[in-house]
């Protein structure tokens, strides 16, 4: 299993990355959950995400992938051998993701991260955001 | 305090409780992607096949299991992972590389009465059961042998084609008196109209996959996806979740005879849509082999023979369009003799000279072909496509422009020049041997208009339909015209118009040709628009006379010198030119021929349409001799052709208007080509569409409502009863097992 560079630069294992699971609240936790949602800073959203070429039939390893916005450092992680990337304590909002692939090829897009979980998942397609030739097909 | 305190708790509740409702309603379980498809809200009708896939996102750190998995509260686990034993783990299952995920799809399932469904699946990840439920809304299925369904349809797309675009039509096309139409569009005098959303399951802007799939097998896809979803197998576009559309549909359970006529390749998106079932719409060469329902190779595409595909897809009958390079060896002459490919085509199979013919298809290449081609017999259309050298416009695999076709005719001009004239570059011979003809003008003329091959077609299926004598037969016919598309990209609108104008001919002539076919039901709509809208007028001689006198060039080469350079306050004669507000005069569109095409698109007064989407470009408004791309481009170190759409096609109209794109222009690190979001061309529309019908079954496409109710809609027109309420039928089972 390939490592995951998590945050910057700290490496960490995938198998030893910690996936917070977490049951859906029962009606008796729901006020307390609420309360503490209201009050604490939203910054435990775990981004999982995978670096594919959908029109190619490929997913990248040793992709690096980097999240950032304006006012933050941005943060950066290396895909496995799947293609998967994983970021821990990543805040809630609009994110520009950089993909560099380890052939040298690049491309970017953008990320909503969704406050109301703690995992999210997105799937970074090469080839969804090519431009269709002229000559072919749109 | 205290009861301050217990309302603010308990409004936080149910923000939260409102937050969960919102998270289940989605596709997918947010902390695993744990997802069922096809997707929640899909809409289905009774016997219609769809795979029923599980399958989660995220990577767990050991190999999740499904629980459960049930249909109304009935569970179907055990019956589901015995037909997964029998498709067997990999491809036919949709198994997943990683044993970190889960994913199974079981193949070919329909429900076999209309209601609401709900599917749920529990998998354990990681010691937690997650759990996701979707919901179908099942309509009636189809059912011809009601003496009040239609069992003929000719379903018209116009690609890219905004209500501007049909207003433009018949501005030019019928002429204004007095502020009223001299005649409304055939589109306008179909029996009702609705509105239609476009948007893609993951985009707001479609392309012209999900755009056209959606429509007719009621499902939401990702761009790029021809009837799928999106999967956790990207290694394997093949392997997909599929469905049936309601072409496949009458095919199999009722026998109908379905075709396609298109002026793009036939295996570009919408007529691929149709049948075919891939996650990537670039798959050419596989989309082809399904097209005439061709399994059985061992070469090159070892990922076409997939049983559960084979038994899903149903093969035209009828197809015409371009794009020879995608069915002929590249050792087939007659792709460099006639179609003029300069490199390209298969290196597996020749489906046009051997699969085809063996599979019963009469293959033809031209007009003449076309017109001797027997009304009996399966029919293959490929016709040849724009291949003037000196248009970069479109490229072999589309056939010529509708204005294009017509000046090779004889019918057209473009700014008084015709066929003859050195600047349209047709009156040469073609670049890679006569095959097709003696001049481009020659083969040009040879290749179909939009009438001849629809004609042709709804003939061949009339034939093939009466020729086995159900009780329940019929036929299914998509008219497409794409180049209305393909024009707009690259902001030809003289040309997009004549696209749109043609289309609305041929609804015309349907119309007229099935007016007293109780059977018969068309439909036009679109799916998706462009951002052109029509902003005035131009009185065409001041629009030559002021080109050059505005935002010039040095020698062709950019920045440019903005407005008139002799006069600080800079004004601009081409602006100067546009007539707009109470200038809007009239246009003088002609037709001294009545072929319906206005005889030349640059009139002493023409219409003026401008781009909401762009990348940077320059027009002097006037109509181009040949289509020309409107942004330029360079070679990179290792041959790859990178896009700069900031900056204008010097050869494209340089003494004109510079018009200032706000497309995405970044370019790629080290030479990649067009990636990174790069737009070189006008882009689609997120603007709803309009739906025109006429005939049996009308009434049904009255409304504003998603693309994918059009399926259930043309299920309703095929004799299925009234849509049922949203409960749920208890009896109403998952069959196909």
């Amino acid at each position: 299993m390939a490592n995951w560079l998590v945050g910057n630069p700290v490496l960490t294992p995938f198998s030893q990355h910690s996936n917070i699971l977490v049951r859906r609240p029962s009606l008796g936790w729901l006020a307390c959950i609420a309360c503490f949602i209201y009050a604490a800073p939203i910054d435990a959203i775990e981004l999982v995400g995978r670096v594919v070429d959908n029109a190619q039939a490929r997913v990248f390893s040793n992709a690096t992938v980097q999240v950032r916005r304006n006012t933050e450092k941005s943060r950066e992680a290396l895909s496995n051998t799947e293609g998967f990337f994983r970021l821990s304590n990543v805040s809630a909002g609009a994110y520009i993701i950089d993909i560099s692939l380890a052939d040298g090829r690049s491309f970017m897009t953008r990320l909503m991260i969704n406050p109301n979980s703690t995992t999210q998942f997105i799937e970074l397609d090469y080839s969804r955001i090519v431009t269709p030739d002229d000559d072919e097909d749109y | 305090m205290k009861i301050l305190f217990r309302l603010t708790v308990l409004c936080a509740a149910l923000s939260l409780s409102t937050a969960s409702i919102s998270a289940a309603a989605a596709n997918a379980e947010q902390e695993t992607g744990l997802r069922v498809l096809p997707p929640t809200g899909t809409e289905l009708f009774a016997g219609q096949r769809f795979d029923l896939r599980v399958e989660s996102q995220v990577p767990a750190r050991e190999s999740p299991r499904l629980i459960s998995l049930s249909v109304n509260g009935t569970n179907i686990t055990e019956t589901f992972n015995r037909r997964l034993a029998e498709q067997g783990e990999g491809a036919e299952s949709g198994t997943p590389s990683s044993k970190l995920l889960y994913g199974a799809s079981a193949r070919n399932l329909s429900f076999d009465q209309p209601g609401h469904y709900a599917v749920e699946a529990t998998v354990l990840i990681d010691g937690l059961e997650r759990k996701i439920k979707n919901h179908y809304h099942v309509a009636p299925a189809p059912n011809p042998k009601d003496p009040a369904a239609a069992r003929k349809l000719v379903f018209f797309l116009g690609d890219g084609v905004g209500l501007p675009m049909w207003t433009a039509a018949r501005i030019v096309g019928k002429g204004v008196t007095e502020g009223r139409t001299n005649e409304p569009l055939a589109m306008e005098k179909m029996a009702t109209h609705g509105i239609s959303r476009t948007t893609a399951f993951d985009s707001l802007i479609t392309d012209s996959a999900p755009g056209m799939a959606s429509l007719i097998s009621g499902m939401k896809m990702s761009n790029n996806s021809l009837q799928v979803s999106v999967d956790n197998t990207p290694e394997n576009p093949v392997d997909n979740p599929r469905i049936e559309t309601i072409f496949e549909y009458m095919k199999r359970v009722h026998g109908w005879k379905i075709g396609v006529v298109t002026d793009a390749f036939l295996v570009d998106a919408t007529p691929a849509s149709l049948q075919a079932h891939n996650r990537s719409r670039r798959d050419y060469t596989n989309i082809a082999q399904q097209m005439i329902g061709y399994y059985d190779d061992q070469t090159a595409l070892k990922k076409t023979g997939y049983l559960s595909l084979a038994e899903l897809s149903k093969p035209l009958d009828v197809l015409m369009g371009g794009g020879a390079a995608h069915w002929m060896s590249e050792k087939n002459p007659a792709l460099r003799s006639f179609y003029q490919y300069p490199s390209g085509g298969r290196k597996d199979v020749d489906l046009i000279a051997d699969i085809a013919p063996s599979k019963g298809y009469q293959v033809v290449r031209n007009l003449d072909e076309l017109k001797n081609a027997p009304n009996d017999q399966k029919l293959l259309g490929i016709f040849s496509g724009e291949f003037r050298k000196t248009s970069s416009g479109l490229g072999p695999d589309n056939l010529p422009g509708v204005l294009d076709r017509l000046v090779a005719r004889g019918a057209a001009t473009i700014r008084g020049k015709g066929a003859e004239d050195s600047a349209l570059g047709l009156n040469i011979a073609p670049p890679l041997g006569t095959e097709c003809g003696e001049t481009i003008s020659k083969c040009f003329q040879n290749v179909p208009m939009k009438a001849e091959m629809m004609n042709k077609a709804i003939t061949v299926l009339e034939q093939l339909t009466a020729k086995e004598s159900r009780e329940d037969g019929g036929w299914m016919l998509l008219v497409e015209q794409s180049q209305s598309d393909k024009m707009g990209h690259i902001l030809e609108y003289d040309r997009s118009i004549f696209e749109v104008i043609e289309l609305d001919q041929v609804i015309g002539l349907t119309m007229k040709r099935l007016e007293n076919d109780k059977k018969a039901l068309m439909v036009a709509t679109s799916d998706h628009a462009q951002p052109q809208t029509i902003i005035g007028v131009a009185l065409t001689e001041a629009l030559e006379s002021a080109a050059g006198k505005c935002f010039s060039t040095t020698n062709g080469q950019y920045p440019v010198t903005l407005g008139s350079p002799e006069d600080a306050d800079r004004p601009c004669d081409l602006q100067d030119a546009i007539g707009t507000f109470n200038d809007a005069t009239f246009t003088t569109y002609a037709d001294s021929n009545k072929d319906g095409f206005p005889d030349d698109p640059s009139p002493s007064i023409k219409l003026i349409i401008e781009d909401g989407g762009r990348p940077t470009y320059s027009t002097t408004y006037l109509t181009n001799f040949q289509p020309l791309k409107p942004t330029a481009s360079r070679k990179t170190e290792d041959g790859k052709t990178l896009e700069l759409p900031a900056l204008p096609n010097a050869q494209r109209q340089p003494q004109g208007l510079l018009m200032t794109g706000n497309m995405p222009t970044r370019n790629v690190k080290k030479g990649a080509n067009k990636t990174s979001g790069p737009v070189e061309i006008a882009p689609h529309a997120g603007d709803d569409v309009i739906v025109g019908a006429q005939g049996t079954g009308a009434h049904y496409f009255s409304g504003y409502f998603e693309n994918t109710s059009i399926s259930h809609k043309l299920a309703q027109a095929f004799g299925a009863k009234a849509v049922p309420s949203q409960q749920s039928d208890k009896n109403g089972k998952l069959v196909g097992w």
